[in-house]
């Protein structure tokens, strides 16, 4: 009994921070290893003879490696992050400009980069997602003062927005929607003048259009023809295109409790279904159960990351878990929206769900940050109650 | 309000958004998985997905000399997708005027280009993703139909579809067919088609298809394909040289006998290897001769006289006679049992030689001895134990399937007769083998002894890379003793050059070989049906191939093997002896015999000229090293100078005496158009040498 006690504390001082989150990454972890196995069969014939048990192993493998990120990344003192932010956004921004100039080009767009010498290559737009966040947490957070001000306050916020997402936007039009709109809110919770936010989704809508114009002029650097087909079969199509009818299909043969793992019949019809429709092999394999469990879980993210902003003593480490969450929670949203035929169709993955290479690391060390920022609360907190006891 | 407080509240703002569009795509997800979901499983059943097979590349047959015998020819079926995704109405709008215009000058030639832009905007509008363009495309339509406007965009874009099949095609048509066999789906494959199935076919992919509508299958493009594996080839030991002399050559007996059918085999000696191996059968239709069947393989009959050299090479091997006794004939008529036995005509003389009995192929001769030694006590057995020893019970194991079976009866055979049955198997009747058989065991004679598998093939690669290599096998490394095989060598020789093969004896080098006439459905009173046979090998001091031709129910012209078969081995052994160059080294007369003159003004390419007068060992003083040259007389008596022919490039050069390939190259490099009239080499020419060029015709005249 005492061993078992003494085992669970040790647990408990290995990994600090919100449990209830480090849960959620979990089981999440688990849904996702379940889901990738059954859905790479057909990649798995293609690619490696028939050998299923390669993705299998291959993404158990980089889910380890991107929850050792988390682990390191929880360990450091979050206001760390606050002086790194300003050196990590300009990194950003210049590497966003070489992809966009020199990357190569993967259906018709340019997102990736290599990293010289080790070969590994990532999509500059997550490494700019998470850098973008910590330096909007931060000014929200050093310019509470004087927030509402428009000259000293919100120009100097936006600027840098309006510049990663404008860089992001040709090649990852829905990455950068979500991106925006994930500052967008953090600015609205961090207490900006409703009056520029209003204007603010005025300009968005203006940008979209005048990319769009852009778009026509040099149709080799943005993808306007693929964004116009995608809406007007959105708004013309009643079934939403093929992918859809098919996402929809597997939904639908799932019913309650799904046909069971490894029985998806959809993953055949769906293009990578282990990535773009992951939400829609769950709901086949596992039912309405399988998927409300997932939307489940992320609102208890958002939840959990709201308390967290509730007990900050400090406004950036509130800022920054809250930012995190919702630019995971947001594109979560949104990729399950595209399957039930909400959104026109985009490619986007399921944070920590779809398989893919540097993109889970880049989510594990959001949520590692975001469990740096509960643990050192938790820390103020227990400080305080101890303060309270001695006093 | 203080700051936190401000924060907070705007905070719950967004947590309650959230928990919105939570509720909302629950809400999504319940509405299509249980509400609608009738709506959508109907719609997912009636868009099935199936594996279908694709049938990979099936692999070439080759022959010795690296022909192609059979090949795969692949063509395709053209759809277009007129509904994919990335055809967007302002591509599709933008090209279909053009594409229509293509289409209707290349595909679809009978319409015109209005009314099949007419049917493509039909067909995009009533969704159909499998409009036809053309079947059994060729490898160059379907290049050129990738090039077509909008088709060229790209798989995706373009739509096209494209699905390969292939058809198996034999360049050499008839030639050696039933040998090369087919591959065929609802019957038994036959040939080496058959026997070589699991190299040839390769490894079947698989590729994933979507039904689309009634019985219409596309393929979906997506990473669940698996590529197929072609075949390999298989290199056999034909000859489509040989295959064809021999087939020539039976084929006008055939016709000139009205025989049923006919059969030839040729096999090298020292290997095994079958050079050649002709079936054919008459037509129900008149005339026409067909290989339908592969008689050489599959047919064990009563081989008649040509099994006589069995016999008296177990008369020799067990030491019981020496070729030059002597034998009663009694003029072609004896009695054994209740049966009288005769030969094929009367004969004046009573006692003969065995030699002179076997070049004659005196039925009665041979089976007198045969039965003399034989047929006291139990030496029945010892015949049976020879005839073993050569092998002539067994399969020879040739790589087709359904190889007839020999049937030689034991002692204790219930049909064995202890007065008629000896006699009989001495001369060639109740008994049977393969014509197959028949010649490996003649093959053996010819290569001293040592009896070789006959094989068809002899490597089988993959590209160039070769994945296996057959080598000559021997059956037997000595059916008999030296003496023995020198005797049965002099005896075959002997039928030639005395006997029944008098006939088709050659003045220019010597052959072997023995025929037979074996009488079909004896029992039958009152039929005459004959099955003429040759059997032997070539030439006969160093024989290099042997032979057996077999022609059955010669209805006209005569039915003997020495006159209906023979005629046709020599046919084939001119042949070959005349245009196979190792073969003409045996034929070395000295040069004095062949050349009458020199070969004084002939006129061509130098390297090529040179080489054969090195060839042929004529002296010569060259003069030149251009290009083109020619011979002329030296100043002193007999000897050759080589000369420059000169090619101005400017003006019309000299070629006559120049042969018409020569020729023509060299007027046409000039720009020259050139007609010819007659055959043989240039005797004249329209325009004289030396004239201005100008683009003119020339006319050449050939004698």
């Amino acid at each position: 009994m005492k061993q078992t006690l003494s085992l669970k504390a040790n647990f408990y001082n290995e990994l600090k921070g919100d449990l209830a989150i480090w849960l959620v990454i979990a089981l999440l972890a688990a849904f996702s290893l379940m889901a990738i196995y059954s859905s790479t069969e057909t990649l798995a014939y293609k690619e490696r003879g028939g050998n299923t048990e390669y993705y299998l192993i291959k993404h158990f493998l980089i889910l380890a490696v991107g929850l050792c990120f988390t682990y390191v990344c929880h360990l450091m003192y979050y206001m760390r992050y606050s002086i790194l932010a300003p050196l990590l956004l300009y990194i950003s921004i210049g590497l966003l400009i070489c992809t966009l100039l020199f990357g190569p080009e993967v259906n018709d767009a340019r997102r990736w980069l290599a990293i010289p010498g080790i070969g590994i290559t990532f999509q500059s737009s997550d490494l700019a997602k998470i850098a973008l966040i910590i330096y909007i947490a931060r000014s929200i957070a050093f310019k509470q003062d004087y927030i509402k001000d428009f000259g000293s306050a919100f120009v100097p916020i936006i600027v840098p927005v309006l510049i990663v997402c404008g860089l992001i936007a040709p090649a990852d039009l829905s990455s950068a929607v979500i991106l925006f709109v994930t500052c967008l809110t953090m600015m609205f919770i961090g207490r900006v003048d409703m009056k520029y936010i209003s204007i603010l989704i005025v300009f968005g809508i203006m940008l979209l259009a005048a990319l769009i114009g852009l778009g026509y002029l040099f149709p080799e650097f943005i993808r306007v023809e693929t964004w116009t087909s995608r809406i007007n079969e959105f708004v013309n199509d009643p079934v939403g295109g093929y992918q859809i009818e098919q996402a929809k299909i597997a939904i639908a043969e799932g019913g309650w409790f799904g046909v069971g793992p490894g029985q998806s019949t959809q993953d055949n019809f769906l293009p990578s279904p282990y990535a773009d429709f992951i939400y829609a092999i769950i709901c086949e394999e596992y039912g309405l159960l399988g998927g409300a469990t997932i939307i489940l879980l992320y609102l208890f993210l958002v939840f959990r990351c709201m308390r967290l902003v509730t007990r900050s003593p400090k406004t950036f480490g509130a800022m920054l878990s809250i930012g995190l969450c919702l630019s995971l929670v947001l594109q979560a949203f949104m990729h399950i929206a595209i399957s039930v035929h909400l959104v026109p169709v985009t490619g986007l993955t399921l944070p920590m769900v779809s398989m893919g290479g540097t993109s889970i690391i880049f989510t594990c060390i959001s949520f590692g940050i975001i469990l740096s920022v509960s643990k050192y609360i938790e820390k103020v907190k227990e400080k305080s109650e101890l303060a309270m006891a001695g006093s | 309000m203080s700051k936190k407080k401000e924060l907070l509240r705007r905070a719950y703002v967004v947590l309650a958004m959230l928990v919105l569009v939570a509720i909302l795509l629950v809400g999504s997800t319940v509405r299509i998985s249980v509400i609608e979901r009738s709506t959508w499983t109907a719609k997912g059943d009636s868009t099935k997905l199936e594996f279908v097979d694709i049938e990979p590349d099936r692999g070439n047959i080759y022959s010795h000399d690296g022909r192609l015998l059979a090949t795969s020819v692949p063509f395709f079926d053209l759809h277009m997708d007129l509904n994919s995704e990335p055809m967007t109405d302002r591509i599709f709008v933008a090209h279909v005027d053009s594409l229509s215009i293509y289409l209707s000058q290349y595909v679809f030639k009978n319409e015109s280009a209005g009314n099949v832009r007419r049917r493509l905007v039909r067909s995009r509008k009533a969704g159909n993703r499998y409009f036809l363009i053309k079947k059994d495309a060729t490898y160059n339509e379907l290049t050129q139909v990738k090039n077509f406007p909008l088709i060229r965009l790209g798989k995706y874009k373009g739509g096209l579809i494209v699905e390969r099949k292939s058809r198996r095609l034999k360049p050499f048509k008839s030639l050696a067919s039933r040998t090369i066999g087919l591959d065929r789906e609802n019957a038994q494959s036959v040939g080496l088609e058959d026997t070589f199935d699991a190299f040839l076919r390769g490894a079947v992919g698989k590729r994933l298809m979507q039904r689309v509508g009634n019985g219409v299958w596309i393929p979906v493009h997506d990473l669940s394909e698996i590529q197929p594996e072609r075949g390999q080839d298989i290199v056999t030991n034909l000859d489509m040289r040989m295959q064809d002399i021999c087939q020539t050559a039976l084929q006008e007996a055939l016709i000139r006998h009205d025989a049923d059918f006919g059969l030839v085999v040729m096999m090298e000696v020292e290997t095994g290897a079958i050079r050649a191996m002709v079936n054919l059968d008459g037509g129900t239709s008149g005339g026409q001769y067909r290989e339908r069947y592969n008689h050489a393989v599959a047919d064990a009959t009563e081989p008649g006289s040509t099994f006589k050299l069995a016999s008296m090479m177990a008369l020799l091997e067990d030491g019981f006679v020496d070729i030059t006794d002597s034998v009663d004939i009694n003029h072609g008529r004896a009695k054994f049992g209740r049966r009288v036995m005769q030969d094929a005509h009367w004969r004046k003389e009573t006692t003969v030689s065995l030699q002179r009995a076997f070049e004659i192929s005196s039925n009665v001769g041979i089976a007198k001895v045969v039965d003399d030694y034989y047929g006291v006590g139990d030496n029945a057995g010892k015949f049976l134990k020879q005839l073993k020893r050569f092998g002539l019970h067994e399969k020879t194991g040739i790589e087709i399937r359904g190889e007839g079976a020999p049937e030689i009866k034991d002692t204790d055979h219930p049909k064995w007769n202890r007065h008629m049955t000896l006699p009989w198997m001495a001369h060639g009747y109740e008994l049977e083998v393969t014509p197959l058989q028949t010649l490996a065991f003649y093959n053996a004679v010819a290569n001293d002894g040592k009896k070789m598998k006959p094989f068809l093939v002899s490597t089988i690669k993959l590209g160039t890379k070769v994945i296996k290599e057959f080598n000559p096998q021997e059956l037997r490394s000595k059916i008999a003793s030296r003496s023995t095989i020198a005797k049965a060598k002099e005896l075959l020789e002997g039928v030639v050059e005395n006997g029944t093969g008098r006939n088709i004896k050659s003045s220019h080098y010597t052959f072997a070989g023995k025929s037979g006439t074996t009488k079909l459905e004896y029992w039958v009173k009152g039929q005459n049906k004959y099955q003429a046979s040759f059997v032997g090998y070539f030439p006969a001091e160093n024989p290099k191939y042997s032979c057996i031709v077999m022609v059955t129910n010669p209805k006209k012209d005569g039915y003997y093997g020495g006159t209906v078969a023979g005629p046709v081995f020599k046919e084939i052994a001119d042949r070959c002896m005349g245009t196979d160059v190792s073969l003409m080294a045996f034929n070395n007369n000295p040069k004095t015999d062949i050349l009458e003159t020199l070969p004084y003004f002939e006129v061509g390419y130098a390297p090529d000229l040179l080489k054969v007068l090195r060839e042929v060992d004529l002296e010569f003083v060259q003069k030149t090293t251009n290009d083109w040259v020619v011979t002329l007389p030296a100043e002193e008596e007999g000897g050759l100078v080589v000369k420059n022919r000169n090619i101005d490039p400017d003006l019309v050069p000299n070629v006559v005496g120049m042969g018409l390939r020569d020729a023509i190259f060299i007027l046409e490099n000039m720009g020259l158009k050139v007609k010819i009239n007659g055959s043989g080499k240039v005797k004249d020419q329209s325009l004289a040498p030396g004239t201005k060029l100008k683009n003119q015709k020339i006319l050449l005249y050939l004698g």
